[in-house]
């Protein structure tokens, strides 16, 4: 918990860092696609998908923090989404028989009706993620974090703010 | 898509952050670093667990390697080699087999694309070892375990149609599996051109209901194999179980694409060179193909019959003195199990000197055989059946009686007359035999005649004394 807990953090702070935004859509797009992919399952050996993936985490300059992040929340995420990305697997079933034609697929789990389900449900929720994380970074950066950085100003000055129980921990938390 | 800037400063004396670059040089340095670290850990890891494997395998066998570090093991240009290699015995540390050079080289992408094990090459220079069988009859070299077998004297004989049979019992069990999946085929017409079909998928014991899809096999096999696409091995000597000028003194095996079992389409060449001690140069060329067809050429063309004589080589044909030389030719053909072949020998010299322990046949052919004097024969045989079990289907006795009637008739001839002669003195002896019975019978009837035998060898002891 204290590890998500630093990991979030380090999200957050990035949000007001000197990352660029497409280094968060980026880092959140991949550390997605990497939670919901098998990477190494046990009885299977390591997919070469992920390998790949995991070498342009540390080739490309996306935002690690970032990248671990949604890799953590997002294989959690995937323990309770067993039941639907079986269920997409199984509608695919055609395109897992071909797969397992191809080795590189085959060897990246495209083959398995449950693994194809949850990197179906990755490529689905990554470019999703991506979009609404640098979304939000852009509003925090040009409206948000000035807005804050006034009121903690104006409260170091002595001046009464509105819901300073609020901006006080929200400044700390996102270290402005 | 907004184009806002990345940075917003939030005061004017902020200073301009340089934006960051596409490439994470660090990163890029990190995983660079990491796979060279891979690339000098795995020789120590994965070159030495094959080294452990081979040495294992060895050692099941009851063999060691002489010298371990001789052996060398490439993971990355997926090679095993070695110079100066010795395999020996653990039990008693003789030599089995010696090599100068090997060199086996494995086809990563073929073996990966195809399933299968893939040798791109495998080279052995200078191999020698001893197939020699010991005082208690084994061949220690291949039966290192084997109990002692006090009835497999030095001498006897080497049973090579067992070992044949056993060969072909192997190929045609593997044969009929495979005619069996084609006549299968055969029975169901509508997917004969389908695609072969695919497994059943698996199912995941961590994930139930999951289940993952199998790749379609390659069209005509399911297992992997073993496929040699390039063979080299000479030798330089492997005496046999017992000794006869049959014994290897040099010889020479170049393959192409050997394997036991054959891919669609592919073909396999097997040429063998042996240089023996006392029968010349034997050459052996096999074509295979994977429709069951095939042919086998074999050369001999210096062998003594005398090596005919040792009962472990002649069987049937031995201690009966043979001498002379054959030059053996066979060219044989085969598809699916029927074999159509020739067997040609011209026999130069060929004489028998019979005795005590010599087959009757070949006691009764001796006379005939001799009186040719040595004379060339060219005997063709013609072989059939199947490969299983080769026939005879021609003996080409007539050939050779109808090519040296002239020499035949002559050599009948002189059989026949000295029958005769034979016949002649039996006779007269028997006619001696009887005369000299009747003559002292007439002797013992006669008191006159007796009184007359003993006056003179009464007159003869006076004579002479006695």
């Amino acid at each position: 918990m204290f590890l998500l807990y630093r990991l979030l953090r380090n999200l957050i702070k990035a949000l007001a860092s000197d990352a660029a935004p497409w280094q968060l859509f980026l880092g959140t797009f991949l550390g997605t696609l990497l939670g919901f992919l098998p990477i190494f399952p046990l009885g299977y050996g390591p997919s070469p998908l992920a390998l790949i993936l995991i070498a342009l985490v540390f080739i490309l300059n996306v935002h690690l923090a970032t990248v671990f992040l949604f890799l953590g929340v997002t294989k959690l995420l995937t323990q309770v989404l067993h039941g639907p990305a079986l269920l997409i697997g199984d509608s695919l079933h055609d395109m897992a028989a071909n797969c397992a034609d191809i080795p590189f697929l085959n060897a990246s789990l495209w083959s398995h009706t449950g693994y194809l389900g949850l990197t179906v449900l990755g490529f689905c929720f990554a470019p999703l993620f991506a979009i609404l994380m640098y979304r939000f970074a852009l509003y925090f950066r040009l409206h948000l974090r000035d807005k804050l950085t006034a009121k903690m100003k104006a409260m170091r000055a002595g001046q009464i703010i509105d819901k300073p129980w609020l901006v006080r921990p929200v400044c700390w938390f996102f270290g402005l | 898509m907004s184009t806002a800037e990345p940075i917003v400063p939030t005061e004017p004396t902020a200073k301009v952050v340089k934006p960051p670059g596409f490439i994470r040089w660090w990163g890029f340095i990190a995983l660079f670093v990491f796979i060279l670290l891979v690339a000098v850990i795995a020789p120590l890891v994965i070159q030495a667990w094959v080294k452990r494997k081979i040495v294992n395998g060895l050692a099941s066998q009851g063999w060691k390697l002489a010298d371990p570090d001789a052996l060398s093991v490439s993971v990355f240009s997926a090679r095993v080699g070695g110079e100066a290699l010795k395999v020996q015995l653990i039990t008693t540390g003789e030599d089995v087999v010696s090599m100068d050079r090997l060199n086996a080289q494995l086809a990563l992408g073929d073996s990966w694309h195809l399933n299968d094990i893939v040798i791109q090459e495998l080279a052995i220079e200078g191999l020698s070892g001893s197939l020699r069988r010991g005082p208690d009859g084994r061949v220690k070299a291949v039966e290192p375990d084997e109990p002692a077998k006090p009835d497999a004297k030095p001498g006897t004989p080497i049973d090579w149609q067992k070992l044949y049979q056993q060969g072909m019992d192997q190929y045609q069990k593997y044969s009929e599996k495979k005619k069996a999946e084609q006549e299968a085929a055969k029975n169901k017409p509508s997917e004969t051109t389908k695609k072969p079909e695919r497994p059943a998928p698996e199912f995941d014991v961590d994930w139930p209901k999951a289940q993952r899809y199998q790749p379609i096999p390659t069209e005509g096999r399911h297992i992997p194999r073993v496929v040699v696409r390039r063979l080299a091995v000479s030798g330089k000597g492997l005496p046999l179980p017992d000794e006869s000028v049959f014994d290897i003194t040099s010889f020479a095996l170049e393959g192409t694409n050997v394997a036991l079992r054959q891919d669609v389409g592919e073909r396999m060449t097997l040429n063998a060179k042996v240089q023996t001690k006392g029968a010349g140069e034997i050459s052996l060329a096999v074509v295979r193909k994977e429709d069951d067809t095939g042919s086998l050429s074999f050369q001999a063309p210096a062998v003594p019959l005398s090596a005919l004589d040792s009962p472990a080589i002649g069987g049937g044909l031995a201690n009966s003195g043979l001498a002379g030389t054959a030059a053996v030719v066979s060219d044989n053909t085969w598809t699916g199990w029927l074999l159509d072949g020739d067997l040609t020998a011209k026999l130069t010299g060929l004489t028998l000197t019979p005795n005590a322990n010599t087959d009757d046949h070949l006691r009764q052919a001796a006379p005939i055989i001799n009186a040719l004097k040595g004379r060339t024969i060219s005997w063709p045989v013609k072989l059939g059946g199947t490969l299983v079990k080769p026939t005879i289907t021609d003996s080409g006795l007539q050939r050779v009686i109808a090519d040296n009637q002239d020499a035949l008739k002559d050599a009948l001839k002189e059989a026949a007359k000295a029958k005769l002669e034979e016949e002649k003195q039996k006779a007269l002896k028997k006619g001696e035999e009887k005369l000299n019975d009747a003559v002292k019978d007439q002797i013992q009837k006669n008191p006159e005649a007796q009184k007359a035998v003993d006056a003179g060898k009464d007159a003869l002891k006076g004579l002479f004394g006695r």
